[in-house]
């Protein structure tokens, strides 16, 4: 302790000695830069002035002036390069020599409206302008996501960045979407990308950020850009910076408070079938057995009406509430500039039952400069969430067995809401009202969120940066499901009741450490990095569950039995370390030639432990033809060519035998690979971006990407006793077109319309496969209908045909599997060949296709889209803008599994005969055919083609002095708007919505294994915006 | 300013040499390899637990025996979980044209071949760890008894496995503690029916030779004595013949003396036993009887409810249904079951004094006799059911004593193995049929005098009911030798395309009556 006070003492001293410094001789030594920043007239506040060489400067206040101090040292009649930059325009600089005394310069800069000198820093050694980068970087900055804000950041993605892929896995309030960069990666898995949030390497889900809070994206899309990433970057990088006040004018506090009130609904019904082939009685009603059981007709034709009819599709989608309340403190003071934040947020989605998913987010960030070479960035984040899923309890699945005439708002015998017995024979207990479940076995997602950063930036040199940072995150969630005792099934059977309870505590950090030199030489400028990277990582999940309670009513373990078996506990421990280093070397060569180098080794307990450490590089290069040949109307011409590798980490069970222990007893599972290791991805991307006229760039990226490697788990013979190992083996191979326009239409004082279009198109081909047998991939062991061989599209569907062709019918006679001549069959009226004896009896079905050889699986889809297609316009009128965006995914198909499962149940309305001639009319028999004991075939294969208005805003500023006239606090601005999101989709998919993948809960790839799969539909929301600035 | 930046500098690297010294050696803390599992010889007991756990599930898991029954027209059931509506439809001329075993990777049906190849090769794998452990490294289990407690239920859970390969799969492997798995071999279902009996052979000879009783983890409760032991090592065996034959030809040819030997001593032998497991609804899931004990899962087949009552169950199931029995068989009775609380969402009539012991009637359809009334039954097995233990009135749920094998069942084997040798003693057959005819059943005795012909109806009708619910199908096997499967079941199930395709070798499967009519995976 009192060495501490003895170095306070000396450092006042110092300092006193350096006032009485600088109010003597000191101001003879320096120079001081002053001036004014300004746009089109009027002052530009937070635009940073600065001296290049010296890394010293200062930013603008709210009137665009700004001043700092240069201590001239030995820099006396120095030349140095005076540089103005504002996020949004255009930066200018000035040569000046450094000679005591005061210089004063104005800078007037133009908007940068085409985002031509954006300023990335992911993929790359240090901050670079776009123009240099010698990879395709997409940025996405708040101007273009603060109008339409999704609930996840990463939705906001789509249709912004081109080759970025957005799906939906599930519609559930508070879900984040899954996204795929380019070609997929996996085989077997997901391909979402590495996400960064300000440093931290996040291993949580995004849907806990909220897009207020993001103040710029920057998407690197495959290994050819990412390698600097290392084995967990094969996907690519989501870089996402939140908001610190950073961009502030000198002086300058701002406060925004930002609310959005509205509605969302289920835009697409799916129907049913309104008629059945039931007898009925003179009153309507229906005829029963002696056991209650309804008789069919002999013709089996659904051509009758039910007794009466409810809108049960009405009375289970609701109309739900979506409201956001945003506040922001951000401030600029000196050394000093921070942004508070805190968010409000509740879906309720489209079931009225559920109360659907809120959250509640609060987070600081601040960057101090403690010296003039020394500071500090620190920032805290704490979010908690709450939903109650609709999602996992099946209810989609109960509801599509529904017929019309069940009330489900008709009370139970004892008087409680939503009627649970449903059932009416001779149909399966796979009904269920929806409602009954949603409203008494309740299923809750809690969490807690935290994440902390810290990072010191010491500048000992000028040409020499040294940093140091801390990330940390951690998750806690509590998932509870309930079904009381005395739970009615849809014939009114009781249950025991159940319960399920789990803990989960994640956390994740990483740290590390960088030392970048920047020098300027003659006719180049290098810049060096040098980092270090350790990643260490956490799992701990603690559940019970009961599988009878002994009374009802009581939503906690004192309830349960404890008969043997009928209580579980379990828990799980996961840990995962990664120790990264790498190098990274940029030239810039003449202001035209960028040429970089990586190299970048993984160490990682996540690989086996025989292959602990893999190596990854990069080399990359960009020309900027229009510095050496200017063409006409060509404002900027870049070539860019790069290649990279990047990797995949296994998952944390991959590498180990596991006998998995079973209450205490020992079964085997899976066997161990110790030299199981990352998958290697490689990827060449080249293109060109070209600004022209002004007010148009171009963008056009080819990628190939090859991904070996693939961490695949096999089956292993059974006399192994073990079930599967994973084992690194198959190619995917992908090519990747991507286009991006922007174009400013129309930029004058009063006016501005800006559209961008981004249009791609992915092929993916399996090339190998290493000795791994052929093998189907799917969602779930039902939906395994996504064939996996060498020379094989990545994303076909495989099953049987229903024989539609006069080659088919000829093939089936062939192989056996149909007797007679082809003259014994003929196409009915719906285009399927059946039985000459057999059509238009109530005993005609359709007819399966067989090959020669008497197999019937081949290819019957292809999920792989022909193209992405997105239009973004941004069109302002004075006070008024419009923000829309248009997207559209044309071709691909879709398993629509939600249409076939009812078939055997009659559900569908393609039963509904009521509209055909009599003579036309089919039994249910005949379409129940098509069920096929749930075995994939093309009835079910649909196009998912679709266009989308995604977003649309429309926002009216008020004038200032409106807005002044209000005299509230100090009330600065006020906007007025509405805000619309998935307001209309053009489609001819039958389904809820086109935008859908069978994972919801499930396994594997999102973007190849799309199956209709009962999951919780997109909806609709439509809201009105205030936000108020002062 | 050097020294600061040296301090700083070294600062930061000492850090990061703090954190980066942690190991990215990280053990797995949730589930244990090989060498940890075995490292303690006690942990033997849990191989052979887990040995036992595997073998239950696989046993009387519906994946692989709900087909079977199907096909048997034993129980019925029109869901088609673990595929049983899929393996139970009939085409529209009434064959199994289409159902055979689909044998490809793309069908959703494939599961019900892997699950008995996939389960019994892992009792069978931990039960040679264990016996590799104890015979081949000198491993002791706490001491030289408990050690051979263990080496003899291992055997026994090597011989029920290979039992199960044996009499559902064309060939198979045989694996013992010494197997080279680098050369695996197929043989033909004999070689493995031989092994699974000379497996027998040792377990008899074990347990006669030691003394011990079973912990409760290897059976979830129930415990064993070594003579136990013995006599279920005997059943097994003589079951294991039995149930072997595909068709009437081999079952003539079927060492028949064998099976009277074996089941002569074997569990209705001595002191009887039933070999029972406990299933806990979790870990030890009864899933068979969670479906056809269970009111609202699957019902007995109207042949067999026919059987039962033929006055008011008629085969095939009439439009409408079946109305509430009365039959002479006190297992069925006048079919109530339960109390008032179960009439509105089961259907069935409250428990009279002439309720049955095994079976009740429900007026449910349970589903849509469009998909082929064949698959409806008014009638339940409810011989094992614990409503009321389990639920308000739910039915029963996957839990409680489990019957594997039974000394009844063992009395119709012998019995089996008497009628179907020539110079057979009929009088013992009689009697032994008796146990459940009379003592069960209510039923007139059999004197023993009638003719063969007479006696095995007599012993065909009893085993059809009192084999119900003891694993998986025992009533398949019998009707595969015995006569009654419908044109097309198959017989016995291939080699999974899950396992051929580990060796590439070409994919095949068995039954259908039309050419081969699996949809085989394309050529890569």
């Amino acid at each position: 302790m009192a060495r501490s006070w003895t170095r306070v003492a000396r450092m006042a001293a110092r300092a006193l000695g350096a006032v009485a410094l600088f109010s003597g001789a000191a101001l003879a030594q320096n120079v001081v830069f002053t001036g004014k920043v300004t746009s089109a007239g009027q002052p530009l506040g937070g635009a940073s002035v600065g001296i290049v060489e010296l890394g010293v400067g200062g930013t603008t206040q709210v009137d665009g002036s700004y001043t700092f101090t240069v201590v001239i040292g030995q820099n006396a009649n120095r030349g140095v390069t005076l540089r103005v930059r504002a996020i949004g325009y255009t930066p200018k600089q000035a040569a000046v020599t450094l000679t005591p005394g005061r210089v004063e310069k104005d800078f007037d800069l133009t908007r940068d409206v085409l985002n031509l000198d954006q300023v990335v820093v992911t993929g790359v050694g240090d901050a670079t302008s776009t123009r240099k980068t010698a990879f395709s970087v997409g940025v996405v900055d708040a101007t273009a996501i603060k109008e339409a804000p999704a609930s996840s950041p990463l939705g906001a993605l789509a249709g912004r960045v081109a080759g970025a892929s957005v799906v939906t896995v599930t519609g559930q309030p508070g879900a984040a979407p899954a996204i795929r960069l380019r070609a997929s990666t996996s085989l077997t898995g997901r391909s979402d990308p590495l996400i960064i949030i300000d440093g931290t390497i996040s291993r949580l889900s995004l849907a806990d950020i909220n897009t207020e809070d993001v103040e710029r994206m920057e998407v690197i899309k495959g290994a050819a850009a990412s390698s600097l990433y290392g084995s967990d970057a094969a996907n690519g990088v989501v870089q996402i910076f939140t908001k610190r006040g950073s961009q502030l004018a000198e002086g300058q506090t701002i406060f925004t408070f930002r609310n959005e009130y509205g509605q969302s609904w289920l835009p697409n019904r799916v129907k049913g079938n309104q008629a059945h082939e039931f007898q009925l009685l003179p009153d309507g009603d229906f005829a029963r057995d002696a056991n209650g059981t309804r008789i069919p007709e002999f013709d089996r034709i659904a051509d009758n009406p039910y007794p009466v009819y409810h809108d049960q599709m009405g009375q289970v989608f609701r109309p739900g509430e979506f409201m956001t309340n945003y506040v922001s403190v951000g401030q600029r003071r000196g050394s000093t500039n921070y942004n508070i934040s805190f968010h409000n947020s509740r879906e309720t989605g489209v079931l009225g039952v559920l109360d659907g998913f809120s959250r509640q987010n609060f987070r600081m960030n601040i960057d101090q400069s403690l010296t003039d070479n020394l500071t500090f960035q620190a920032g805290a984040f704490y979010g908690r969430s709450a939903s109650d899923d609709g999602e996992f309890t099946g209810m989609f699945f109960g509801l599509r067995f529904l017929e019309p005439n069940v009330d489900l708002l008709a009370p139970n015998a004892d008087g409680s809401p939503f009627n649970a017995l449903v059932n009416q024979p001779p149909n399966s207990g796979n009904v269920e009202n929806p409602l009954y479940r949603l409203a008494n076995a309740p299923v809750s997602r809690d969490r807690d969120r935290f994440n902390g950063t810290f990072k010191v930036t010491y500048k000992p040199l000028s040409w020499l940066t040294a940093e140091g940072n801390v990330n940390y995150e951690q998750s806690g969630q509590m998932y509870k499901s309930f079904t009381p005792r005395g739970f009615l099934n849809s014939r009114g059977a009781k249950g025991g009741g159940s319960l399920f309870q789990q803990s989960t505590v994640e956390r994740a950090g990483n740290f590390g450490g960088t030392l970048t030199a920047t020098k300027e030489f003659e006719w180049f400028t290098n810049t060096t990095k040098l980092a270090y990277v350790f990643e260490d990582q956490s799992m701990n999940r603690v559940s019970a569950s009961a599988a009878r309670l002994g009374v009802a009513r009581v939503p906690e373990f004192s309830a349960a039995t404890l008969d043997a078996g009928e209580v579980v506990p379990g828990s799980r421990t996961e840990t995962i370390r990664n120790q990264n280093i790498f190098a990274i070397t940029t030239f810039d060569i003449l202001d035209r030639y960028i040429v970089d180098g990586l190299v970048r080794q993984d160490a990682s307990s996540l690989f086996g432990a025989d292959t602990r450490r893999a190596t990854y590089s990069r080399m990359s290069a960009a020309y900027r033809l229009s510095e050496d040949l200017p063409l006409p109307g060509i404002d900027e011409f870049k070539l860019r060519a790069s290649y990279g590798t990047a990797g995949l980490r296994p998952t944390f069970d991959a590498q180990y035998e596991i006998f998995r222990l079973v209450s205490g007893n020992v079964s085997p599972l899976t066997l161990g690979n110790s030299e199981l290791k990352p998958a290697f991805s490689k990827e060449t991307e080249v293109g060109f971006n070209i600004n022209f006229l002004r007010d148009f760039t171009l963008e056009y990226s080819y990628s190939d990407k090859v991904t070996s490697d693939q961490i695949l788990q096999v089956p292993v013979s059974a006399a192994t006793m073990f079930t599967n190992r994973w084992v690194n083996a198959g190619t995917l191979a992908g090519k990747t077109h991507e286009l991006a326009l922007g174009a400013v239409l129309l930029s004058n004082a009063d006016r501005f319309w800006r559209i961008n279009l981004t249009l791609d198109q992915t092929r993916q081909e399996i090339t190998a496969l290493d000795g791994v047998q052929p093998f189907y991939g799917g969602p779930d062991a039902t939906t395994a209908i996504f064939r996996v061989a060498p020379g094989e599209k990545f994303g076909v569907i495989y099953g049987s045909r229903w024989i539609r062709t006069p080659e088919q019918l000829a093939a089936t006679l062939a192989s056996g599997r149909l007797t007679g001549v082809a003259g014994d069959y003929r196409v009915n009226e719906e285009g399927y060949y059946v039985r000459n004896s057999q059509w238009r009896t109530r005993d005609e079905v359709p007819l399966k296709a067989y090959n020669e050889d008497g197999t019937s699986v081949v290819q019957i889809g292809d999920v792989n889209p022909d193209f992405n297609l997105a239009l973004n316009s941004t069109f302002q009128w004075k006070g008024l803008s419009v923000n829309a965006l248009l997207t559209m995914v044309k071709g691909g198909d879709i398993y629509n599994l939600t249409r076939q499962w009812p078939f055997n149940e009659r559900r569908d309305p393609v039963m509904d005969q009521r509209n055909k001639p009599v003579d036309e009319r089919k039994p249910v028999s005949y379409y129940q055919v098509f069920y096929d004991g749930i075995n994939a075939n093309d009835y079910f294969v649909e196009d998912g083609s679709y266009v989308r208005l995604r977003e649309l805003a429309i926002n009216w500023q008020l004038p200032k002095s409106w807005v002044q006239k209000a005299k509230m606090f100090n009330l600065d601005n006020a906007r007025l708007g509405i805000v619309g999101r998935n307001l209309w989709t053009s489609t001819d998919y039958s389904g809820y919505d086109p935008d859908v993948t069978g994972t919801s809960g499930l396994q594997g790839n999102p973007f190849t294994y799309r199956v209709d799969y009962f999951t919780y539909p997109q909806y609709r929301t439509f809201t009105f915006m205030l936000e108020l600035g002062f | 300013m050097r020294i600061a930046t040296f301090v700083r500098g070294f600062g930061l690297v000492a850090l990061m040499a703090a954190t980066g010294c942690k190991s990215l050696d990280i053990t797995n803390p949730n589930d244990p390899d090989g060498e940890r599992a075995l490292s303690d010889p006690e942990a033997l007991e849990s191989f052979v637990g887990g040995a036992s756990q595997v073998w239950f599930n696989t046993f009387v898991g519906t994946e692989g025996g709900g087909p079977l029954v199907n096909q048997a027209q034993t129980y019925t059931s029109a869901w088609n979980n673990s595929n049983m509506l899929f393996y139970g439809a009939l085409d529209l001329d009434g064959t199994r044209n289409t159902r055979s075993w689909q044998n490809d990777p793309n069908a959703a049906a494939r599961s019900s071949i892997e699950w008995y190849w996939e389960g019994y090769y892992r009792s069978l794998g931990l039960s040679n760890l264990v016996l590799r452990a104890i015979r081949v490294e000198g491993k002791q289990v706490n001491n030289p008894e408990d050690t051979k407690r263990a080496e003899t239920y291992a055997e026994l859970l090597r011989g029920l496995s290979l039992t199960g390969l044996a009499i559902n799969y064309d060939k198979a492997y045989v694996l013992n503690e010494n197997s080279d798995l680098g050369t695996l071999e197929f043989v033909h279902r004999t070689v493995v029916r031989d092994s699974a009996l000379a497996t027998y052979d040792r377990v008899i000879a074990l347990a006669n030779a030691n003394n011990f009783t079973t912990p409760p983890g290897w059976a979830n409760g129930p415990v064993y004595s070594n003579e136990e032991i013995a006599q279920i090592a005997n059943t097994a065996a003589a079951y294991t013949i039995a149930n072997f034959p595909r068709d009437s030809v081999e079952a003539i040819s079927t060492d028949w003396a064998r099976v009277v030997s074996y089941a002569s001593n074997g569990m209705s032998s001595g002191t009887p036993v039933d070999f029972i497991i406990n299933a806990d609804g979790n870990a030890w899931w009864s899933d068979m009887l969670y479906w056809f004990n269970g009111i609202d899962g699957g019902r007995v087949h109207t042949r067999v409810a026919n059987m039962l009552d033929p006055a008011t169950q008629t085969t095939p199931y009439p439009d409408g249904g079946n109305p509430q029995p009365n039959s002479p068989d006190r297992r069925l009775g006048d079919g109530s079951f339960g109390n008032a609380s179960m009439v509105a969402g089961f259907g069935t009539v409250p428990r009279t004094v002439n309720g049955g012991s095994d079976f009740c009637w429900s007026s449910q359809e349970i589903f849509d006799p469009a998909r082929g009334t064949y698959l409806q039954s008014n009638i339940c097995h409810m011989r094992y059911d614990q409503t009321g233990v389990q639920g308000p009135t739910g039915a029963y749920g996957g839990r409680g004593p489990t019957y594997m094998f039974s000394r009844h069942q063992n009395d119709l084997l012998w019995a089996e193995g008497l009628l179907r040798q020539p110079a057979g003693n009929l009088s013992t057959a009689a009697t032994l049929i008796n146990n459940t005819r009379v003592t069960r059943g209510g039923l007139p005795a059999a004197s023993g005098a009638e003719t063969r012909t007479a006696l095995l109806q007599k012993w065909s009708y009893e085993m059809e009911l009192e084999v119900l619910g003891l694993g998986a199908a025992s009533y398949y096997h019998r009707r595969r030798a015995g006569g009654g499967l419908i044109v097309g079941t198959p017989r016995e199930m291939p080699v999974p395309a899950k396992e051929l395709g580990v060796f590439g070798l070409p994919l095949y499967t068995w039954g259908g009556t039309g050419p081969a009519n699996s949809p085989a995976t394309p050529t890569p």
